[in-house]
This record gives structure tokens, C-alpha cells and sequence, in this order.
């Protein structure tokens, strides 16, 4: 009798052992496993497109292309400095994001490019002291309507003269769209835009793409 | 023509000036029902032509009331504009002049309705106030004062 209730007390330690054991190897295996699909808006996976190569001109009127933005992560909005309205608005929320992620030290890899619609009035000095009352960093980029159509067309960016009165409007596409250091069109973020929202977006996809190349 | 007594004189003229009063009396108690609130303009980058006028316009009144227009010394000239998103494309369109229903508040906000501000006459920075003057299909022009600030960003709570 004595004998029986050791061995269930042992059978049933054993089962419990047995459970904590498997419970272990399956989570170890679960953290070893290929990323999936994270549930993340705006994430363009798994076949993000690659870029191919344009040539546009910075707004300290140097050469940029490609190579520019390998190994960065590149935030890209394309608007016009003529716009009273919808890009001011999303250029302060990008300072916003940009300044947040330089707080926590994690934006020396990240570039926020605004590349003009309007490249007839926008010439490499007015894109200088637009982009520079915003940050600092902010690149800007201006260029033919051709060379930016190169660079544009391959996210899907749409701009048109919307009149033709003197002080004419563009439309334009208002996403921002996030390039990664392999230089692949990995992200796009819909308006309305905001700052805290984009950034844990941002940080998500950026966790998510850097644990697949691995 | 026949000729009216003195006093009838008198009397018209006390009624024709009774009725301006009530007259003048309407105009300014009428403006008063509308009230101007949060005015702003949005200080833009050095040496940019345009910038973003946006305000509240409460209407107290009992019947519609239309803004037809908006002048200040500080811009050569004001068009009243309305950013439209669609398929994640923005484009501006220009609207004459804005209904305001009788009861209701109209705001002029960032991403929607804005005043364009053309032409800055002198180089306008956050803390300058500027005088802007609306103008309405009926009754007298209303001045307010906009103060030039720096935009904030939408946060979570605006959404």
C-alpha cells in the first residue's frame, strides 16, 4: 500500500516534470523560429520591392542617389514648399518623430528625406531653408520632374500641377514611406500622421526586418 | 405739395432716427452673435510665400450666416481653401465663400480648411500678431487678432 503511493506520488511528479520540461523546448523553439508575419499597419512583407537607382540633387546641391541611403533608414515624404497646409503639417510631425528617436539615441541610422513635388520653384537653396527650419538633419531633395519621377514612381507617389493660376498648387501623395537600409520599400505610413503612432510602427518594423536578414 | 406743420417734421425726423439706431442697434448686435475664437497662423520657414490661417468661427445667430472673404495689412492676399485626402492624395481646393448654418461652429484647422495667406507684406515670426479682417455676405467686417506660432503635432488625443 505504503509502496503503491509512492509510486503514484513519483508518476505524478514525473508528469509535472515531463510538462515543465516541454513547456521549456517548445517557447525555446518558438524564439528560434523565422519571424512571421507580424501584425504590423503598414509593413509591405514579405517581398518588399528593392529600388532601383535614380540621381536627384540634395539641397546642398550635391549629387543623391542609392548609395545614399544604403545602410540607412530612410524616411521619404514628397510635398512642395509652396504648400501653406498638408506639409508643413506632416513635416512637423516627422521633426516630432525624428526628435523623440534621437532622444532615445536610436536615429543616428534613420535620415528623413522630403523630396519636392515642385522642383520648378523648389531649388536646392528654398529646400535648404525649408528642410533646415524643421531639423537640422532633414534632407531635402529637388531635381527634374523626370529625375524625381524616377525615384517616385517606384513607391507609387503621384504628384500633378492641380491649376494653372500664378501661385499654383500640386497635388501629391501624403504617405510617408520607409525605406530600409538594403535599400527595399519595407513600410508606408497613411495619413493622418502622428508622431508617437508612427514611431512605434517605425521601431516595430525595424525590430521585425533586422531579426529576418539575420 | 402741401405743406406739413412743424411738429409732423419733428416727428419724421425723431422715426428716421429711431429706425437707424434700431438699424446701427441690429448691425453691431448681429457681428456680436458671431465670435471669432483661436486664431493662428502658422509661422512658416524663412522666405516661404505661403502660409496657414486657421480660426474659429461660432455662429450664435438664428440664421446662416456666409464668409465671403478675409483681408490683412500683413498679406497681399486670403483665399479660403480645403486640403481633401484621397487615396492617400492631398489636394487643395478653393471655396469663395463659407456657409456657417445658424447655431454652428466652423474651424479653420491643419489638414482641412485654411486660410491660404499669400505674400507676406513683412517677414512674419512666431510671437507677431497679426490683424485679420473677415468679411461677411451680410453685416459689418469682423477684425481679429491672429497670433504667428509654431504648428504642433497632432498627438493621440486629437484623433
Amino acid at each position: 500500500m505504503k509502496k503503491r503511493l509512492i509510486f503514484i506520488t513519483l508518476l505524478v511528479l514525473g508528469s509535472i516534470a515531463a510538462g515543465v520540461l516541454l513547456g521549456l523546448w517548445s517557447s525555446r523553439n518558438e524564439a528560434t523560429r523565422t519571424p512571421v508575419h507580424p501584425d504590423i499597419e503598414g509593413l509591405l512583407w514579405p517581398s518588399p520591392r528593392t529600388l532601383a537607382p535614380f540621381t536627384v540633387t540634395d539641397h546642398l546641391g550635391q549629387p543623391f542617389g542609392l548609395e545614399q541611403m544604403s545602410g540607412k533608414w530612410s524616411l521619404l515624404f514628397f510635398g512642395y514648399t509652396h504648400c501653406p497646409d498638408a506639409c508643413p503639417l506632416t513635416l512637423t510631425v516627422l521633426k516630432d518623430f525624428y526628435e523623440k528617436l534621437a532622444g532615445e539615441n536610436a536615429a543616428g541610422d534613420v535620415q528623413v528625406i522630403f523630396v519636392t513635388v515642385d522642383p520648378a520653384r523648389d531649388t536646392p537653396e528654398q529646400m535648404a531653408n525649408y528642410v533646415r527650419y524643421f531639423n537640422g538633419k532633414f534632407i531635402g531633395l529637388t531635381g527634374t520632374v523626370e529625375q524625381i519621377s524616377t525615384l517616385a514612381q517606384q513607391i507609387g507617389v503621384l504628384f500633378y500641377k492641380a491649376d494653372n493660376n500664378e501661385d499654383y498648387a500640386m497635388a501629391h501623395s501624403v504617405a510617408v514611406y520607409l525605406i530600409s537600409p538594403a535599400r527595399e520599400w519595407v513600410g508606408v505610413f497613411a495619413p493622418p500622421h502622428n508622431a508617437e503612432d508612427m514611431l512605434a510602427r517605425f521601431k516595430a518594423i525595424r525590430k521585425f526586418v533586422d531579426a529576418s536578414k539575420k | 405739395m402741401t405743406h406739413l406743420p412743424v411738429h409732423q417734421y419733428h416727428r419724421r425726423a425723431v422715426v428716421v432716427l429711431l429706425l437707424g439706431c434700431l438699424c446701427v442697434w441690429h448691425a453691431v448686435l448681429a457681428q456680436e452673435d458671431i465670435r471669432i475664437s483661436d486664431a493662428w497662423i502658422n509661422e512658416a520657414p524663412p522666405g516661404m510665400k505661403m502660409m496657414g490661417g486657421y480660426l474659429n468661427i461660432s455662429n450664435k445667430t438664428s440664421r446662416a450666416v456666409v464668409l465671403t472673404g478675409a483681408t490683412s495689412p500683413c498679406f497681399e492676399k486670403i483665399e479660403f481653401h480645403v486640403t481633401e485626402i484621397k487615396d492617400d492624395v492631398s489636394s487643395m481646393h478653393k471655396q469663395e465663400s463659407i456657409s456657417i448654418p445658424a447655431g454652428t461652429d466652423f474651424r479653420f484647422s491643419p489638414g482641412r480648411y485654411h486660410l491660404m495667406l499669400i505674400n507676406q507684406t513683412r517677414t512674419l515670426a512666431a510671437g507677431d500678431t497679426v490683424p485679420l479682417t473677415l468679411h461677411f455676405a451680410e453685416g459689418e467686417p469682423l477684425q481679429v487678432m491672429a497670433e504667428v506660432r509654431r504648428g504642433d503635432s497632432p498627438s493621440h488625443k486629437h484623433h
